[in-house]
């Protein structure tokens, strides 16, 4: 048996602990409030208040699929602009968008569509586009088309690329090695096919899911 | 004229190792050789996995220089590729609305002496031209380092998909 001084030791730790668990909890639920707080003000994305309308642009997808301003509407869609000979930004953006499409998923939110777009439609053949983005995620879509449907949407959209010689020469058509510069930016369109958000580099999957949940839960 | 003259001293430059490197490659270990740098260290090193018939890809490591003096990483083989090139990420405001991603082949990379050198995603990094077959991940790929003063560093990079 305890001794009352031993039971009071006991009673006023248990309150300590009780008091510091409480404190904790409560301090988690406020974060989490805070977090639910989050409003397109807050993020880093450029949000598009209201969003850009799309001029009219025509694409492909696998083999002969037409992907135009209609395969945007009725869900969102993130876009990025790469070529498959790039090793470095384009494989890390594709990464980063499969974990923050797969943290979207885990979150039970409306799932967007993720689409890359080549910029070099002279080596990027739309089915071998296909199997590259499916490295990345089987849900994801690897579209292109002529030079002039690449750079008809790109103009559009503000986005910029450039073929360049490995030293940053201006690209003359002599080699086949050119290297291409682009914007890093991923897009995100709205379900009516709008430009909504841009998430400029250097990209991040939970930035992305996180201002993702927020956009698209904005009444703005 | 002038042009060629240097081109060919550049060549001459990254042949000379490699045909050092011929040499000691018929002794099967060339990183105890009289060339083998001893004052390079490598870490967290990879080579990326890539989807099958993508013909580029690059190699991450860090690399640091625990000798007195500077070295200058010059070349890099490898027989996972026909062409090698140092490169360097630039992301950068350019003309346009937002900002560039570009890459460029610098001509070497210097590791100061007792420094590190990251080679990592969005920097420095071994672009890797004309894949000569796919890549597997886990498979280990053999890279030579190549410095300026003639001497190398052989070290095995494992694929890593990332």
């Amino acid at each position: 048996m305890h001794t009352k001084k031993q039971q009071r030791g006991i009673y006023i730790t248990l309150t300590v602990l009780f008091g510091i668990i409480a404190f904790v909890v409560g301090l988690l639920i406020f974060q989490q409030k805070e977090a639910d707080k989050q409003t397109i003000a807050d993020i880093k994305a450029t949000v598009l208040t209201p969003p850009r309308a799309v001029a009219p642009f025509n694409l492909t997808y696998e083999i002969n699929k037409n992907f135009s301003n209609s395969t945007l509407y009725g869900h969102w869609t993130f876009m990025f602009f790469g070529y498959t000979r790039c090793p470095d930004i384009c494989p890390t953006t594709m990464a980063v968008l499969n974990n923050a499409y797969e943290t979207i998923k885990e979150s039970g939110l409306t799932l967007p569509q993720v689409v890359f777009v080549s910029v070099d439609p002279t080596r990027d053949n739309s089915e071998y586009l296909q199997r590259y983005v499916g490295y990345f995620n089987q849900d994801f879509m690897g579209i292109t088309g002529t030079e002039a449907q690449v750079s008809a949407l790109t103009k559009d959209l503000g986005v910029v690329y450039i073929k360049v010689t490995p030293k940053g020469e201006a690209y003359t058509g002599q080699s086949s090695t050119y290297l291409i510069d682009h914007s890093g930016v991923i897009l995100l369109f709205n379900p009516q096919g709008n430009l909504r958000a841009v998430f400029t580099m250097p990209h991040d999957a939970n930035q992305i899911a996180s201002e993702y949940s927020v956009i698209i839960n904005s009444t703005n | 004229m002038k042009k060629t003259i240097v081109s060919m001293i550049f060549v001459a430059s990254l042949l000379l190792p490699v045909a050092l490197f011929a040499d000691s490659m018929a002794g099967m270990n060339m990183s105890n050789g009289p060339l083998a740098s001893n004052t390079i260290t490598v870490s967290q090193g990879y080579v990326r996995d890539v989807p099958s018939g993508t013909h580029n890809t690059a190699m991450f490591l860090m690399l640091t220089n625990t000798g007195k003096m500077d070295q200058n990483l010059i070349a890099v083989i490898s027989p996972i590729s026909n062409q090698t090139q140092l490169h360097k990420t630039i992301i950068e405001k350019g003309v346009s609305e937002y900002s560039m991603a570009s890459m460029r082949q610098v001509n070497d990379i210097v590791l100061p002496a007792g420094k590190t050198v990251a080679f990592k995603p969005g920097s420095y990094h071994i672009m890797v031209m004309d894949l000569t077959g796919n890549l597997t991940v886990g498979q280990q790929v053999p890279v030579w380092l190549i410095f300026a003063d003639g001497s190398h560093k052989e070290i095995m990079l494992p694929v890593v998909k990332k």
